[in-house]
């Protein structure tokens, strides 16, 4: 069951890298300008700008163009930037470990926090805490992340001097360099809507399990309030957020995007900003093979997480 | 059997609306004092940005230089940007390219989403098959990757934004479109219709439809607080709408500079305000019309 439920989602993921790569592939053709108007000098013939289109195989039909940039992404090479001339797979893989890092830590907070209140609002639905818990719900999904980002800057770098305004570590320190002070501000940034949407979910989610007939067998039974909570309920509400963690992917890292510009975090969101405003092509292409591999990996551990908690699919 | 009596027999068994009465839901929704709220600030808003011409006090587009990074005062309300421009004015016809893109978005996003959904779920087979699979791949794309790209390729007018976010956002009203019309299609109303001699296609649009309107509509509303929310950040990121044409969320690009940030809060509190309360606003009224069309929560 475990290896249909595999195959099922990569019977979706291979499709849906494909078709990143091929929309993005006829979005970059479609722009304006030929990125050979930067490449070649503007003084030199058009002899040298067709041996430099030969070279780049920018003459041959899109559709050829486009098999012959999937045959070398298969073989790991990704081209090369138009910005630095270095292998585009490089300049990613560079930058890809602080993306995951702010990612996956925004990941976890937004869901260790985001499952903590929505049970606390569960338990006295209608409550004080519940009521704060629906504020704070409303504002996670109203406030762009990068709003939130400068508020945070203003206040705890600016005004309190308590935590760093940006980058990923101290110049010049020794040791990680305070990465870890340095990731704070960016996280929460970029976990807040994550946050509300878990709290959220959680909470009803624990509304909805704490009305069944074996909570009441267990409450019945004479287990305490915290051992029915957390071994008989919990366990219920939370197995279909791993499928909501899998979904929610893409706008994580699409957060990340803006949340990396506003932090000067040196990650894949920042090249992707940095590679548009240069038409940097190649670069954006790699970055969203990437980003969808990304998705469509993360998908597939949460299906698997899926499979194995839920005991009615795995058995089936 | 003449066309009339085909006409009244089709409509007889009518749709589970699930809504209620209109004055069940208006009554819901008065009640509720954040929808009141949210609703009361959009209208604000909206009347605001509408009449932004006769409003402001300086054009939002006169470059004054002698005046740049001024404070509030002087006749300035809000005071002036890096480039001498009247912040409150600026704010004001900002708000029309959020609001227009907004709006505009959620609107390709129906036309495209609608008939999309309803045709999967009502045929099935191999057109639900290539329908639900385009969906994944669209859901599946980080949307403000794709909307950079795209952005980066398409120019960046109020037009090019609209057509773009409504081409990348159509996939959640397909899929609850979809879902909808999945388990109405063998409801006995549908039946009753069949049997009477009506189309697929009246039958999708007379009949099926209708039952997802609440459900649209409430959508659609969290949806231009989305689209509100995504304009912002592409035209933060300097990819959205581009100055000289102001925006709420280009407006904020200037606070980027620690400088600005730290010691001209006039430049960026008014933008950044406005926008959050825009979003919470038409969240809070999103809420609460959800509350009044959905019968089991109207009541709580």
């Amino acid at each position: 069951m475990l290896w249909r439920q595999i195959l099922r989602r990569l019977a979706i993921g291979v499709p849906v890298v494909l078709g990143a790569t091929i929309l993005n592939f006829i979005l970059v053709n479609a722009a304006p300008g030929s990125p050979l108007n930067s490449l070649v000098d503007p003084e030199a013939g058009p002899a040298v700008r067709k041996q430099m289109a030969e070279r780049l195989g920018l003459d041959r039909p899109l559709p050829v163009q486009y098999g012959s940039w999937l045959w070398n992404a298969l073989h790991g090479n990704l081209g090369f930037s138009y910005e630095n001339n270095r292998p585009v797979l490089d300049n990613i893989l560079e930058r890809l470990p602080a993306t995951l890092l702010l990612a996956g830590t925004a990941m976890v907070l937004a869901y260790l926090v985001g499952i903590a209140i929505g049970v606390v609002a569960a338990l006295r639905p209608y409550g004080r805490i519940d009521a704060a818990s629906s504020v704070v719900g409303v504002l996670g999904i109203s406030i762009p992340s990068f709003i939130l980002g400068l508020l945070l800057i203003y206040v705890f770098a600016l005004k309190l001097h308590i935590l760093p305004a940006g980058g990923m570590q101290t110049l010049g320190a020794t040791g990680n360099g305070g990465l870890l002070q340095h990731l704070v501000l960016p996280v929460v940034s970029l976990a807040i809507f994550d946050l509300a949407i878990v709290t959220r979910y959680t909470r009803a989610s624990m509304l909805e399990v704490l009305t069944e007939d074996f909570i009441r067998t267990a409450n019945g039974k004479g287990l305490s309030a915290l051992r029915v909570v957390v071994r008989h309920a919990l366990r219920n509400a939370l197995t279909p957020l791993v499928t909501l963690a899998g979904l929610s992917l893409p706008s994580l890292f699409g957060g990340a995007v803006v949340v990396e510009v506003v932090f000067q975090w040196p990650g894949m969101g920042q090249l992707a900003v940095n590679s548009v405003l240069a038409r940097d092509y190649p670069t954006l292409l790699g970055l969203s093979l990437v980003f969808s591999v990304l998705v469509v990996v993360g998908n597939l551990i949460a299906d698997i997480c899926y499979t194995l908690l839920n005991p009615k699919v795995r058995d089936e | 059997m003449s066309s009339s009596t085909i006409e009244t027999a089709t409509s007889v068994p009518s749709a589970p609306r699930g809504t209620g009465s209109r004055s069940a839901v208006l009554r819901s929704i008065v009640r509720n004092p954040t929808a009141v709220f949210g609703a009361v600030v959009v209208l604000v808003i909206v009347l605001a940005t509408v009449f932004a011409g006769p409003i402001a006090p300086f054009s939002p587009e006169t470059i004054n230089l002698n005046l740049a990074h001024s404070a509030p005062g002087h006749g300035h309300l809000l005071g002036t940007d890096p480039q001498g421009r009247d912040v409150f004015s600026r704010l004001l016809f900002a708000g029309r390219a959020s609001l227009v893109i907004g709006i505009g978005a959620v609107l390709v996003s129906l036309v495209i989403g609608i008939p999309l959904g309803a045709l999967a779920g009502f045929f099935g087979g191999w057109l639900d098959a290539i329908i639900s699979r385009v969906t994944d791949v669209v859901l599946s794309f980080p949307i403000i990757v794709l909307a950079v790209v795209a952005g980066a390729v398409l120019g960046t007018g109020v037009w090019s934004l609209i057509l773009l976010l409504g081409c990348i956002l159509w996939t959640t009203i397909c899929r609850l479109v979809r879902s909808i019309v999945i388990t109405q299609r063998e409801a006995d109303y549908v039946m009753a219709a069949r049997s009477l001699g009506a189309s697929d296609l009246r039958i999708i649009v007379r009949h099926i439809l209708p039952s997802t309107f609440g459900v649209i509509i409430v959508n659609a509303v969290f949806g231009v607080a989305n689209v509100i929310l995504i304009e912002a950040s592409l035209s933060f990121l300097g990819l959205g709408v581009r100055p000289p044409t102001p925006s709420w969320g280009n407006m904020l690009t200037d606070a980027q500079s620690l400088g600005v940030l730290a010691s001209q809060p006039w430049i960026w509190v008014p933008p950044a305000a406005i926008i959050l309360l825009t979003i919470v606003s038409i969240n809070f009224l999103g809420d609460g019309l959800q509350k009044a069309l959905d019968p089991r929560l109207r009541n709580r």
